[in-house]
């Protein structure tokens, strides 16, 4: 036998354990060696948001081989198709592997073509000009824009680079656009900013709703867990709410396709629904709830000025000012609909304000939105009918109303990127708080992330401009003290003033005051 | 002497019960696959599958995603050695 078949043999045999085995049935057996001979390495994918646990393979010192990682507690022993790409990214033609600086006639230079420098030479650069920038503008001058794809050593290095290095608090990553609204509702709703739902309430529920996510290709670990789950258990079922159909909608019980922007009107539905059926875990909702309510006339976090937005922008920016209100914004506002009310957006400044009401002013809020009027808003399929997609909503309120039911409220960008993200994630809560079905097992309203370390490192180890290391702030003098403290550092080293977020960052950017 | 390239994955498939023995055949049926195990009850088969190259291993998983009746397809485990090392 020739060696090279030999070996094929060898590894199609191990290949072949690891599948089987990861089939988590004790029934089936295989006889092949799953560690195909090779020296394995726990890693981690950083493709998405889910960062599963991976275990790579090397043969002679080349990456040779990915599997998912079965001692890791979220994807369980799998990858989605991008873990085939793990292994092989080592090796692409187009990997950066060695510093490019721009350079004309020899010297760094901002218009100049890429050229391959020495790491010495690269450094050497960036200290010149970092150091020009700092001693003329101070630390407010520098920042770091990071990412919620950080290790938590990477980005506790950045934390101090930056805090305890520059004395500059810009510092922030991307995971704040992603979850800004996330956090938002978090911080209005609980005071604090973490999720309370976890992974293994999938295998706990009875009731899955999807809200704007597609986990089936977003968050696919998550999603071969649900479906793992409702196999073995009949009795669950999904409800998968979307703009469009996606794969999701091929494993779920119902589809609910509903227009853009439309699920906040959805949402109060089943708060109204619960209300007329009284039926709310009272018990639930006076030990630990208070109704509350905010400013609608908010505007959109816009600049005032429209110098730096594009054509298509204009008109959002505008909708910063003031706001037309649609006909059934006009009726859910207690507006004339034919009298086209134009709101102007006074209270930009204090969108986060809020304030307690009591219940009966929340029955009155809700009181609009009616089945009949929801649904002719909110139908996205022009081919569905209207008595369809009315029977589809009724089912969705009596499965979030139904005390014997647990549900566990998934979403992702669709509500987090969402114009109202903040409002749209307040609304989950809302739900959920009404009916007890919160921090309880097999019932959450679960935010997913869209990276995988946007709590671990971007909150906790504190990559934001606004927070120190283990959820310190730093605009607590006690925080910046003990910070300070553990790091070796003088007294007051800490800028006391919150720096930049990403979004700021890009702004001081246009008007010169970060370089 | 080069060894042969090898290029081989193991996939986990979830299968909705009453479709199961439908997506059965249909994974047989495309290339470079083979079924090591199935469990109807729980809706699950475990598949091998060879390919020569990256793209088509991708390309013969969202295959399987695609077959009316399969819940999720995801991988498990993937061996590619391009040449002798």
């Amino acid at each position: 036998m020739e060696h090279g078949l030999s070996r094929r043999d060898f590894v199609k045999a191990g290949v072949t354990t690891a599948a089987v085995s990861a089939m988590g049935l004790s029934a089936v057996e295989a006889a092949g060696d799953a560690s195909l001979g090779l020296k394995w390495e726990k890693s981690v994918c950083r493709f998405c948001g889910v960062g599963c646990g991976t275990m790579v393979g090397t043969r002679k010192g080349r990456v040779v081989a990915v599997k998912g990682d079965p001692e890791n507690p979220v994807n369980r022993g799998i990858l989605c198709v991008k873990g085939y790409a793990n292994a092989q990214i080592h090796y692409g033609a187009d990997r950066l592997t060695r510093p490019l600086l721009r350079m004309k006639n020899g010297r760094f230079d901002k218009r100049g073509e890429f050229v391959p420098v020495t790491w010495d030479k690269a450094f050497d650069e960036m200290e010149r000009q970092f150091k020009r920038h700092y001693r003329k503008l101070g630390p407010t001058s520098v920042g770091i824009m990071g990412s919620g794809q950080y290790t938590i050593p990477e980005g506790y290095a950045a934390v101090k680079l930056a805090k305890a290095g520059w004395r500059t608090n810009n510092l922030d990553p991307n995971a704040r656009h992603c979850m800004a609204s996330a956090v938002g509702a978090f911080f209005q709703c609980f005071g604090i900013d973490e999720p309370a739902g976890c992974y293994d309430d999938i295998e706990l529920t009875d009731t899955i709703a999807t809200w704007g996510a597609n986990m089936a290709e977003m968050h696919p670990m998550l999603w071969a867990r649900i479906l793992d789950h409702r196999i073995a258990h009949p009795e669950v079922r999904i409800f998968n709410l979307t703009t469009y159909s996606n794969r999701c909608s091929d494993a779920a019980d119902t589809e609910i396709v509903f227009k853009p922007q439309t699920d906040l009107a959805i949402w109060n539905y089943i708060a109204r629904e619960i209300v007329k059926r009284d039926a709310l875990d009272h018990e639930f909702v006076e030990k630990h709830c208070v109704f509350a309510t905010g400013f609608s006339d908010i505007g959109y976090g816009m600049r005032a000025t429209s110098e730096y937005a594009f054509p298509a922008e204009r008109d959002t920016q505008k909708r910063q000012v003031e706001v037309e209100l649609t006909p059934e914004e006009a009726v859910a506002q207690r507006k004339d609909p034919d009298a086209h009310p134009t709101i102007e957006q006074r209270h930009a400044a204090k969108a986060g304000a809020h304030w307690q009401i009591p219940y009966e002013a929340f029955k009155q809020a809700v009181e609009p939105y009616t089945l009949d009027f929801v649904a002719s808003l909110a139908k996205g399929d022009p081919d569905e009918s209207l008595a369809s997609f009315q029977a589809k909503l009724k089912k969705l309120a009596d499965h979030y109303a139904d005390p014997k039911r647990k549900i566990v409220s998934f979403w992702t960008m669709g509500f987090n990127q969402h114009t109202r993200g903040t409002w749209v994630n307040e609304q989950a809560y809302m739900v959920h708080l009404l009916t007890g079905k919160y921090a309880r097992p097999g019932s959450a309203a679960f935010s997913l992330t869209g990276q995988p370390s946007a709590c671990g490192t971007a909150r906790e180890v504190g990559t934001f401009s606004h927070r120190l290391p283990a959820d310190m702030l730093v605009a607590l003098p006690e925080h910046r003290k003990r910070a300070e403290a553990i790091w070796r550092l003088p007294a007051k080293t800490v800028n006391p003033k919150v720096g930049s977020h990403i979004t700021k960052m890009m702004r001081d950017l246009e008007d010169g005051h970060l370089k | 002497m080069r060894d042969a390239p090898i290029n081989i994955s193991g996939i986990k498939v979830g299968v909705r019960p009453a479709d199961f023995e439908h997506v059965r055949a249909a994974i047989a049926r495309l290339p470079g696959t083979e079924i090591t195990a199935a469990e109807p009850a729980a809706g699950r088969l475990a598949v091998v599958q060879e390919r020569p190259t990256l793209d088509e291993q991708a390309r013969g998983l969202r295959r399987m995603q695609a077959i009316p009746g399969v819940y999720y397809a995801e991988l498990v485990c993937h061996y590619q050695e391009p040449e002798e090392i």
